[in-house]
């Protein structure tokens, strides 16, 4: 075999792609796009929703990849909609159990990105062995739906972009915590428009619950929580929805969820997220990015130099010394518990871990998205505790239950007890508070 | 080092370290399949004029010591990301026609990371445009009717505020 034989054997030469795409006069059209594989490979890099608004509109071809191709739908949580047109239905066998495919596990070609070392399939399963399945439970890791995403980030542009006098009214009538109340509300029926409008017709007889598809693998979840607040400060936490304890999926408005008493455990949580910046709402920092403004507006513009924070580097934020500066950032943390897959009569399948997306949403115009990482809610721990300050004692972490929670409210008493302070009295510093609580023997060293 | 000759679609023959060469899986394998010395016998790539295998040749040189991609990729790859790192964007700022080559030589020579890198480009190329830019941008032309386009518009409705 010659040389020049084996180079035009060895690949398909670019335009002699099996399957043209739908395209009545392909003649205008770009090679590199009349190659499916290589169209594919650049719309991979485009977010998810601008894939399915934007991009296709643009030609036959390009809507066809999009509805069609098995990553892209993966990537954008898009069905598969030939199943569920009327004509087709009827011949879809099992329709009933199979309304998200496509969307449920990933496309075989891609499955080996993830994988699940808590799978139990293993056929030497020991704690060394280096085993990861991506059959059964096809990642450890809970993703969050783009299209929630997309709507906060829409949702927080209209919020912090409201007049202040307006928010201040808003928070006054509701709550302080008014943004989580919206977008509950907001992004579950938004959830379902989408689904509903992707799948062209829903199916006869099934529910599209999509309040719990705001995650996914949604079987493998048992809690999902919402925590919002000014970065790891304030965090209030609502259950978006329990899949474990409850026969219905709850979706209910976090002013509902609110009024409950939390559990020890989530309160914990609240305490081990707090930083420097102090019970700040998201008004009151608006207030001082106003007066920052007006400051400025009179300084000389020679002295005046903008401070843009460093947007690549929001993990490395350090915590504040004083509240004389302004948040810059405000976080939004999914919370998702795991849980063993029992849905094998075997058990062969195993169990998914704890989750936490944090999505940080800058303070400061255009107000982006920062990031959205997700990471096992055991790292969250170590990072939190790294960042903490040190007036949060390491007694206070909800995971070393060696020692008792110390409410904040136990120093106060005990130092209001001994020191008998008068009304008008300047009150210390918690941080002093605290020491002298530790001196007494409230709590014990390690 | 061992050198090896290129013959490109335009008859232009271009020497290149073996190391080099082998960035592309094409070459590698089919040095693998005729095994033995090459230096004295140019490899046809029939596909590829003179101009783009020049420069597929200097970004391979470029990255010749690049580790080889991760058989088993870690989590990471999940994100998939148009940040392309500063040498390649330099890279890659060329005229439309001639990214476009590039791809498609990266293609068919089978060098995966200088596809992705042209991939990204595009893709950011495409980012924040309306169907409409996109189309005028790559001279693609709108086969909708306009009762196919009503219809994806009204799919769209949930994306609106």
């Amino acid at each position: 075999m010659t040389i020049a034989t084996i180079l035009t054997i060895g690949r398909a030469l670019p335009g002699e792609e099996p399957e043209p795409p739908p395209h009545e006069d392909v003649g205008s059209v770009p090679d590199i796009f009349r190659i499916p594989e290589i169209l594919t490979l650049i719309l991979s890099h485009l977010p998810p929703v601008y894939l399915v608004t934007s991009a296709r509109l643009v030609c036959k071809a390009w809507k066809h990849e999009i509805e069609t191709d098995p990553i892209l739908r993966w990537r954008c949580w898009v069905p598969n909609r030939d199943r569920y047109l009327p004509e087709k239905k009827a011949a879809a066998e099992g329709g009933r159990s199979n309304v998200l495919d496509g969307i449920s596990l990933p496309p075989p070609s891609i499955r080996d990105e993830y994988s699940n070392i808590h799978c139990k399939c293993s056929p030497s399963r020991s704690p060394s062995s280096n085993w990861v399945c991506n059959t059964h439970i096809y990642t450890d890791l809970f993703e969050v739906h783009p299209v929630a995403l997309h709507f906060l980030q829409i949702y927080w542009r209209r919020f912090m972009r409201v007049p202040l006098a307006k928010a201040e009214e808003i928070a006054a009538a509701n709550s302080r915590d008014a943004l989580m109340d919206e977008l509950v509300a907001l992004i579950k029926p938004k959830l379902k428009e989408f689904e509903t409008a992707v799948l062209v017709d829903t199916p006869d007889g099934i529910r599209l619950n999509t309040s719990n598809r705001l995650i996914r693998p949604e079987t493998m979840s048992a809690k999902v929580y919402l925590y919002c607040g000014i970065q790891h400060e304030s965090l209030i936490e609502t259950i978006l929805y329990d899949n474990g304890t409850r026969a219905v999926p709850l979706c209910q408005s976090s002013r509902t969820s609110r009024r409950k008493m939390l559990a020890v455990k989530d309160l914990v949580y609240n305490v081990m997220h707090r930083s420097s910046y102090g019970d700040t709402d998201i008004n009151q920092v608006r207030k001082k990015q106003e007066e920052e403004i007006n400051d400025t507006k009179n300084m000389d513009p020679e002295e005046y130099k903008l401070d843009i924070p460093d947007t690549e580097n929001v993990e490395n934020v350090e915590p504040l010394d004083g509240s004389d500066e302004v948040p810059k950032y405000y976080t939004v943390l999914i919370h998702v518990e795991g849980k063993n897959d029992t849905s094998m009569p075997n058990q062969r399948r195993g169990a998914i871990e704890d989750t936490e997306v944090e999505i940080t949403l800058a303070l400061f115009e255009p107000y982006d998205i920062i990031s959205v990482k997700s990471r096992r809610l055991a790292h969250s721990i170590q990072s939190v505790r790294a960042r903490c300050l040190a007036r949060y004692s390491p007694f206070l972490e909800p995971r070393n239950w060696k020692n008792d929670f110390v409410p904040k409210k136990s120093p106060w008493r005990r130092w209001a007890r001994d020191k008998k302070p008068k009304t008008g009295d300047l009150m210390p510093e918690y941080a002093e508070v605290y020491e002298y609580y530790r001196s007494q023997g409230g709590i014990t060293d390690e | 080092m061992s050198t090896i000759k290129l013959l490109s679609s335009d008859n232009a023959e271009l020497a290149v370290d073996k190391e080099v060469a082998e960035r592309s899986i094409l070459i590698k394998n089919m040095l693998e399949d005729v095994g033995g010395d090459m230096s004295d016998q140019a490899i046809p790539i029939p596909n590829v004029n003179e101009a783009v295998l020049r420069k597929v040749i200097e970004w391979c040189e470029h990255h010749k010591s690049d580790p080889p991609p991760p058989a088993d990729e870690d989590s990471d790859s999940r994100k998939k990301s148009t940040d392309i790192e500063e040498w390649d964007q330099k890279f890659m700022q060329v005229d439309q026609e001639m990214l476009f080559e590039i791809i498609l030589a990266a293609n068919y020579l089978d060098i995966k990371p200088l596809l992705d890198v042209g991939c990204k480009t595009v893709a950011n190329m495409i980012k924040g445009k309306s169907p409409e830019e996109i189309r005028k941008t790559f001279n693609i032309q709108n086969d909708f009717t306009p009762e196919e386009e009503d219809q994806i518009r009204r799919e769209n409705e949930w994306a609106e505020e």
